[in-house]
């Protein structure tokens, strides 16, 4: 049976372990430790290594969901995790000093993933920060060439995280329709 | 007994979904007798008991998101027996007597311990429905944290499983039929007056207080709408029901205008109703209740439209097959006529689709020679097993 996987990227704090949890058949598996360097001031764990869940379908497939650790130096994770994956869920939390930046940041990191396959981006805490708007991301995402889904999402609700991951797959492919 | 059922004191709260503008309004008369005092109408999310009309279009895919979202007792209106967990099948034509009966069998089972209803319970199909192609409205659940946040998050998510299975029901895109669509002779149906509409008066507003200030409507049926883009505020005392119904008549006669006001959204409030209190859903939503499955004149039916930025679907009143369209639409600018047919979905989803996305400024239509020249993706060649596991994913992710 093939496996598939889709992966779960953003700074620390944006709600990448919250997200696959909320999609999650399994109890996530997660590799938080206490935070020793400057993520310590947005939550006191974080993730280390990876955080993994898995969407399990009636018909035997399996979608493992991936999450990257949001700490910069841990990045020689990436390449591993990405590969073969179905695409990028980029989370961005709206209260950071410089959104922008971090989205530019990710974009480029993932670009040769993203190119293979897809990204979209959910923008978290916006109830908190209603600025920059998503006008704004969709702005920056225009002048770094890309015109992805940018959606208002809170990582604990299911619905929204569905949504993102259902914007991945159309986006991929508009024509795909849900099996009866 | 039915004395005692029916009193004051045991009135459950109900809500009327999967039923076109005329017997929405119907039922809701019949209901809404004094005299009967059966059940109150509520559209607050706050219901216990549904009514649902099962012989609509979608019936298969309504039912599955509703009791993806609600698992409490279902009142099913249909012209054939449904045998339905949980749920008491009443026949149509709708007899007075039958349907006391069975409200009155769902409030029994209101009393009762719930039963677990599971979420993919199967839907009898109806001879009309189209159960292969149609997507959904995934289920609004929060995820099980306990945190501080998780009483303002409850009440959101129930704000949203109202909205979706309202809207849903109450065919936020119209009724015309493809046939309409495809039919010369009845293109004029297909356009309305953007200046008469009730949207055009709101993006005006918008525009008026783009860098601050506060606008209030005047001579909208008695009721206040207050409008200011700068803070993102919108404030009215209407349901919302009351507040769709504006969107169908002509904003000149009688006359409805936009005056500048010296107050602040502290000085005024929110929306009464949970459900007008965000602008953007707003506008969203006028602009579909403005369409109704048609586009304002002037706009081309054989251009082919592009996707400007996306919309922001999570927060915007669900509109069937909305994430096919516009992906789509960003892969490859395909015309109105052209998206429905290529996708398979009913015509009123994308002529009012597009005008809600029009509304912010999200879509545009190109001429053939700009199209030529433009670059857009194309949507990868996909292997038939990719797309096999993408319709599984989908189907587990609710669509």
């Amino acid at each position: 049976m093939a496996q598939h996987k889709i992966i779960f990227a953003g700074p620390v704090g944006a709600g990448k372990t919250t997200a696959i949890r909320s999609l999650s058949d399994i109890p996530i598996v997660t590799t938080d430790e206490d935070a020793t360097d400057m993520t310590t001031n947005r939550k006191p764990q974080t993730t280390v290594a990876m955080d993994y869940g898995l969407i399990k379908m009636d018909s035997g497939e399996r979608v493992h969901l991936y999450g990257t650790p949001g700490q910069e130096r841990f990045d020689f994770m990436w390449d591993i995790l990405t590969e073969g994956g179905l695409g990028l869920v980029l989370m961005l939390d709206n209260t950071r000093t410089n959104p922008f930046q971090d989205m530019s940041f990710y974009v480029n990191a993932f670009k040769d993933f993203i190119e293979e396959t897809q990204l979209v981006i959910g923008v978290t805490r916006m109830d908190e920060s209603r600025k920059p708007e998503l006008a704004e991301y969709s702005k920056h995402l225009a002048s770094l060439g890309m015109m992805v889904p940018v959606f208002e999402v809170d990582a604990r609700r299911k619905r929204d995280v569905s949504l993102l991951v259902q914007a991945l797959l159309f986006s991929i492919d508009p024509g795909v329709v849900s099996e009866a | 007994m039915l004395n005692r059922l029916f009193g004051k004191k045991t009135t459950p709260k109900v809500c009327l979904m999967g039923m076109n503008e005329r017997a929405l309004n119907v039922f809701t008369m019949f209901l809404n007798d004094p005299s009967k005092n059966w059940c109150e109408i509520v559209s607050d999310g706050s219901h216990e008991i549904v009514i649902v009309d099962l012989d609509s279009m979608d019936s298969s895919r309504l039912w599955m998101d509703l009791r993806r979202d609600f698992e409490g007792p279902v009142i099913v209106l249909s012209v054939s027996k449904r045998e339905l967990a949980n749920a008491y099948w009443v026949e149509k034509p709708v007899k007075p007597e039958q349907f006391k009966h069975a409200l009155e069998q769902a409030k029994l089972a209101l009393a009762k311990p719930s039963a677990k209803v599971l979420p993919q319970q199967p839907a009898q199909a109806t001879p009309l429905s189209k159960p292969k192609a149609t997507p959904a409205i995934p289920s609004g659940s929060t995820s099980g944290l306990a945190s501080e946040a998780a009483a303002p998050l409850a009440s959101a998510a129930a704000t949203v499983m109202s909205e979706n299975l309202d809207e849903r029901s109450q065919n936020c895109c119209g009724d015309l039929a493809d046939e309409v669509y495809l039919d010369l002779s009845q293109r004029e149906r297909l356009f309305y007056d953007y200046e008469q509409s009730l949207l055009s008066l709101l993006l005006e507003a918008m525009r008026m207080t783009a860098k601050g200030g506060m606008v209030s409507f005047v001579g909208l049926a008695g009721r206040p709408l207050y409008v200011s883009a700068a803070e993102g505020f919108v404030s009215t005392t209407m349901p919302e029901a009351f507040f769709r119904s504006l969107c169908v008549r002509s904003v000149t006669s009688p006359a409805i205008t936009l005056v500048l006001v010296d107050k602040t959204s502290a000085d005024i409030g929110p929306s009464a109703d949970r459900r007008l209190q965000r602008l953007d859903n707003l506008v969203w939503k006028v602009a579909l209740w403005s369409s109704r499955g048609r586009v304002s004149r002037g706009v081309s039916l054989d251009a082919p439209v592009r996707l400007r930025a996306w919309p922001n679907i999570p927060r915007l009143m669900s509109v069937p097959h909305s994430l096919r369209i516009v992906a789509l639409w960003a892969s490859q600018p395909t015309s109105l006529l052209e998206t429905a047919g290529k996708l398979g979905v009913p015509h009123r989803y994308v002529f009012s689709l597009y005008c809600a996305c029009n509304a912010f400024g999200l879509v545009e239509q190109l001429d053939a020679t700009a199209l030529a020249k433009s670059k857009h993706t194309v949507a990868r060649a996909m292997t038939q097993e990719k797309r096999s596991l993408f319709g599984s994913l989908l189907k587990k992710l609710g669509f």
